[in-house]
């Protein structure tokens, strides 16, 4: 049995100066639904750019 | 200097903790929340006379120290102005134990993270450049640390975990620590030509 994953390719870097266009670039996020923040998050956390320890403490 | 607002909005879900911040998720998926530890607020970049034994003079060189409440607010109002990202000051808020949290938000903006060649292309190109190692005093320090003396902008922590590569291929900076040299403040760093201000088009 074979497995496939779908994995979305890298995008291209594009060198923005004009500090009005990565204004508007800015401006434009988010580009992605919340499942996919939350999955992108939660895949952040395994790849070990944050840590996810015990609750928030936030009431 | 007006007090910051309550925040009561709604916290969104528990999504990670790193750094100074505990991060969640607004509800509706389009914000990350981050909402400071009990007494961090990030870092600032500041100076540090340090006695060198081999040649007994003072020698003075770029550090971190703790930032204050206030320049952890300023802090992201600069980086918004600088690069764009909307970042909100929301407010301040209580944990369980009644601590004071300090509250920003900012759109989602992914997970990809450009790489170091990337990063040094975009800020070159943004005019900062690499401040020497030999200036800075922890090793930690080397090669995070811009500056763009046109205006005065130093950046530290400049990692990529620290910025996002956009779905359109965009640098986008979502967690740098940035600081003002106002001029003359600096022994080590140039002054600025044109200092940093809000009004100023340029900066």
């Amino acid at each position: 049995m074979s497995m496939t994953t779908t994995q979305k390719p890298r995008p291209k870097f594009r060198l923005i100066t004009d500090p009005e266009e990565l204004a508007r670039i800015c401006a434009r996020q988010p580009t992605v639904s919340r499942e996919e923040a939350k999955r992108s998050i939660l895949e952040g956390v395994q790849a070990g750019r944050w840590q996810k320890r015990g609750k928030s403490s936030l009431p | 200097m007006a007090a910051l607002p309550s925040f009561d909005g709604d916290i969104g879900e528990h999504i990670a903790t790193g750094g100074e911040h505990v991060v969640h998720l607004s509800p509706d998926g389009k914000r990350v929340l981050k909402f400071t530890l009990p007494g961090e607020f990030g870092f600032c970049v500041d100076e540090i006379i340090l006695f060198d034994s081999r040649t007994f003079t003072n020698k003075i060189k770029l550090t971190h120290r703790r930032a204050l409440p206030s320049e952890y607010l300023w802090r992201w109002l600069v980086l918004r102005k600088v690069f764009g990202l909307l970042t909100e000051v929301e407010g301040v808020t209580k944990r369980d134990d009644g601590s004071p949290a300090l509250v920003i938000s900012q759109p989602f903006v992914g997970e990809e993270m450009p790489d170091w060649e990337e990063i040094e292309a975009q800020l070159t190109g943004q005019g900062f450049a690499l401040v020497d190692n030999a200036l800075l005093s922890m090793p930690e320090m080397n090669d995070v640390i811009w500056y763009r003396q046109r205006d005065g902008v130093i950046i530290s922590d400049a990692y990529p975990r620290n910025f996002r590569l956009d779905a359109t291929g965009a640098i986008i900076p979502v967690d740098l620590l940035v600081n003002i040299v106002p001029p003359g403040a600096s022994k080590v760093l140039p002054a600025a030509t044109e200092p940093f201000a809000f009004e100023n088009p340029s900066c």
